[in-house]
C-alpha cells in the first residue's frame, strides 16, 4: 500500500451539489478497490495560473488516500473521461505505509484539527564556530601558516 | 606571460553569505501544494531562480524544482508569464 495525493480540477461553473457528487464518486472508487481515503479536501474555486480548456478558474479537490496501483489506474481512467475535470495529478507521497499509522493519523485528525507538526529530531547542537587560535601566544606556539597577502 | 607582468586584480565585489532558508528554518517545508512559498523561488517570468542566486543548498534546490514543476502541472504556478 502506498500513499498518494490526487489533485483534480473541476470546471468552476459546476454547481456545488454536483461537485460533492463527483468527489463522492471518486471516494467510492478508492473504497471499492480496497483503498482508504485519509482526507478529501475541497479547496474551492481558485484562479488557474494559466488557462486550461479556455477556462481561467477551477475548483480544486485534493484526495489523500492509501492504496495500490489498481486504485490509481481506475481513478485516472475515470478522470480522463470526465469532461468536467480539467486536470488531475497523482503524486506518490510514501510507499509501503502501514495501515496502523494511517489509522492513528486519521483518529488524530478527527479529534482536533491541529496543524500537523512533524516531530523534528533536533540536530546535534550547532557547534560554535571554532575560532582558529586567534589569540595564539606568539612566544610559545610555533608560527602557524602565514597567509601572506600578496598584492 | 601576461599573468606575471600584470598586477593581480584585487578580488572585486562583495560576498554576502547566503544560507539555505530551508536548512535554517525547519518549519519551512517544500510542498508543491503551497504556491505561496514556491513563488519566492520563481522569477517574474515564471522561471525557477538558480541556486547561485537564492543560496539554497543542493538538496533543497532539487526538491524545490520538483515541487515547482508539480505545481505548474496543476496550474498553481505558471509555466510562463508573458509580457503585456
Amino acid at each position: 500500500m502506498n500513499r498518494y495525493d490526487l489533485i483534480f480540477i473541476i470546471q468552476s461553473d459546476v454547481p456545488k451539489d454536483e461537485i460533492d457528487e463527483i468527489v463522492e464518486r471518486y471516494r467510492g472508487i478508492v473504497a471499492n478497490l480496497k483503498g482508504t481515503v485519509v482526507k478529501a479536501e475541497k479547496w474551492g474555486v481558485r484562479r488557474l495560473a494559466y488557462k486550461i480548456e479556455k477556462q481561467g478558474r477551477g475548483f480544486y479537490v485534493l484526495l489523500d488516500f492509501v492504496g495500490n496501483t489498481p486504485v490509481i489506474r481506475e481513478l485516472e481512467r475515470n478522470l480522463k473521461f470526465d469532461d468536467k475535470v480539467l486536470r488531475y495529478q497523482t503524486v506518490k507521497r510514501a510507499s509501503q505505509v502501514s495501515m496502523a499509522d494511517i489509522e492513528k493519523e486519521m483518529a488524530g485528525a478527527k479529534k482536533e484539527k491541529p496543524e500537523e507538526i512533524k516531530e523534528v529530531v533536533p540536530a546535534p547542537g550547532t557547534a560554535a564556530a571554532a575560532e582558529a587560535a586567534a589569540p595564539a601566544a606568539p612566544e610559545e606556539a610555533a608560527p602557524s601558516a602565514e597567509e601572506g597577502s600578496k598584492e | 606571460m601576461a599573468q606575471g607582468d600584470r598586477p593581480r586584480p584585487e578580488r572585486r565585489g562583495f560576498h554576502r553569505r547566503k544560507v539555505c532558508k530551508f536548512c535554517t528554518d525547519s518549519n519551512m517545508k517544500i510542498e508543491y501544494k503551497d504556491p505561496g512559498t514556491l513563488r519566492h523561488y520563481v522569477s517574474e517570468k515564471g522561471k525557477i531562480i538558480p541556486r547561485r542566486i537564492t543560496g539554497n543548498c543542493a538538496r533543497h534546490q532539487r526538491e524545490l524544482t520538483i515541487a515547482i514543476k508539480r505545481a505548474r502541472a496543476i496550474a498553481l504556478l505558471p509555466f510562463v508569464v508573458s509580457e503585456n
